[in-house]
């Protein structure tokens, strides 16, 4: 569905070097700080930036050259960019109407009345989560292959974001060949809903794995100085200095559970990743195990 | 294209109460002015209300949502084109009824030949304006294309005001062109008039959609 390979954008303040892959069927979370890249990303799939160097290809064509035909095959999601807040949804089903040839009307005027959108209300005067709503909506009414968004929870509370996540679900459920990308950096609605997750940090790709992987296999290990000075690093993927010591992401946490039975090794999540993979200050682990 | 029609039909109709207003203007002024007032007055705000569906477009950082839509940036240069073509067309038709309508009830005759050569003058006057501030539009975004068209139509204005002068001091006599001009059958000159309009309008289209393409969101 998506390749990029050694993709680039440089800005004045800030360049975007990343390769990604996202299969037919699955469902891919792409995190990261506020700034690292995760739009630009985005907008480079969507064909909306020109990339400095490196390959795109997405559903088999270069962004750039996509013809209106080929945008009717994805639906996407912006955080900040909607239809026209003048705009009541009667208009944007007349426009979807005329715009995608597969819209289905049926499906969309249902979920607005299911989700609580009015028909005769400007969008200017709706709710952050009504706005968020509209815009994943547009994006799942005409049986699109590729969903790209980006932020669609961002701003909104837990029932908004689990009603979100829910239609989500529903969509890809109905079609395994559907693929998505969604970018957030609400890490808990990523765990719950994607198959594989791309950490970006600076415009570089430092992670990238599978959920079942990060959450089973993937552990936290809290260590004292002395401990840590004699803590087989092989499989530390990142430390960070700590008031009591340090604590070391391990991508292998049976081994150290195994093999050190008295430390304290936890379960990660996906903050508790970033954290220890973009936050702070961090121990260089492969130089400390060469010397 | 039919999509994007719809979507700046629907931008425009958002403000009937403000059309409506301008509408009324324009039969409460064609009685005091000249004939040519309100198919001039009306074709431009037809294209003003065309040209202003770019800066709604703009508004919000709507840009980038708007081109994961099945849309082309070629497509959407040559919508904004033809739409607002549409637009000073239907505004100058009505323009062409009021004037004739009100001619008729007011009594105040109307030499028709007349008053429609000169409406057609305007009318391929505000399409080379619209196919000038178009792609001056799409090039600068909503803030800065106001600074460019004052440049522009004030540079025009100039030209115009500067012209003669420099003409005459140059000692340039361009009396006989301008007879020359005259002398030329009216269908010549009809057919180069629309000629020209039609070729500014290509160019103006060749040049949005270059600024089109170029672009980033």
């Amino acid at each position: 569905m998506i390749k990029m390979n050694e993709l680039t954008k440089v800005y004045k303040d800030f360049d975007l070097n990343i390769s990604m892959e996202i299969a037919p069927g699955s469902v891919v979370g792409l995190i990261g700080k506020n700034g690292a890249g995760k739009s630009t990303t985005i907008k480079a799939i969507l064909g909306l930036i020109r990339p400095t160097s490196g390959k795109i290809e997405v559903l088999g064509k270069d962004p750039m050259d996509f013809s209106a035909k080929d945008r009717e095959e994805i639906g996407a999601c912006l955080a900040d960019s909607g239809f026209s807040r003048m705009f009541y949804v009667k208009d944007v089903i007349a426009v979807l109407k005329k715009m995608y040839k597969d819209f289905d009307e049926e499906f969309f005027r249902a979920r607005c009345k299911e989700q609580g959108l009015p028909l005769d209300k400007a969008i200017g005067d709706f709710s952050t989560g009504m706005k968020a709503k509209l815009r994943v909506l547009t994006a799942i009414s005409h049986k699109a292959k590729l969903l790209i968004l980006d932020e669609p929870t961002s701003g909104l509370d837990v029932m908004a974001r689990n009603d979100i996540l829910d239609m989500l679900r529903a969509y890809m459920a109905e079609d395994e060949e559907r693929s998505m990308l969604i970018s957030s950096h609400i890490s808990t609605d990523l765990e719950g809903l994607c198959d594989e997750i791309y950490m970006i940090s600076n415009g570089r790709l430092v992670l990238h794995e599978d959920t079942d992987i990060l959450l089973g296999k993937y552990g936290i290990i809290k260590l004292s100085e002395e401990e840590y000075a004699k803590l087989d690093k092989n499989y530390i993927v990142s430390a960070k200095k700590q008031p009591y010591g340090y604590d070391c992401l391990t991508n292998e946490k049976a081994f150290y559970m195994e093999n050190y039975p008295t430390t304290a090794i936890e379960n990660s999540n996906i903050d508790s990743i970033i954290i220890l993979m973009l936050g702070g200050e961090h121990t260089d682990v492969k130089e400390e195990s060469r010397s | 294209m039919r999509g994007l029609i719809e979507k700046d039909i629907r931008l425009l109709l958002q403000r009937k109460k403000a059309m409506a207003l301008l509408a009324a203007m324009a039969v409460f002024l064609s009685v005091g002015m000249d004939d040519s007032f309100v198919t001039s007055y009306l074709s431009m705000v037809g294209m003003v209300l065309a040209v202003s569906t770019i800066s709604y477009d703009e508004f919000d950082n709507g840009h980038p949502f708007m081109f994961t839509l099945p849309i082309s940036r070629k497509g959407y240069a040559a919508e904004k084109l033809l739409f607002g073509s549409g637009c000073i067309i239907l505004c100058w038709l009505c323009g062409v009824v009021i004037q004739c309508i009100v001619s008729t009830i007011t009594g105040k005759g109307l030499d028709f030949a007349s008053f429609l050569s000169g409406a057609f003058i305007y009318l391929a006057v505000f399409l080379i304006m619209l196919s000038v501030l178009v792609p001056v539009e799409l090039y600068f975004g909503m803030e800065k294309a106001r600074v460019a068209m004052v440049v522009i139509f004030g540079g025009c204005f100039a030209a115009g005001m500067l012209g003669p002068k420099l003409a005459n001091a140059l000692k340039l006599d361009i009396t006989p062109v301008v007879e020359n001009l005259k002398r030329l059958p009216k269908g010549g000159l009809i057919g180069g008039g629309v000629t020209l309009t039609l070729a500014i309008m290509a160019l103006s289209c060749l040049i949005a959609i270059r600024v089109m393409e170029k672009k980033e969101f």
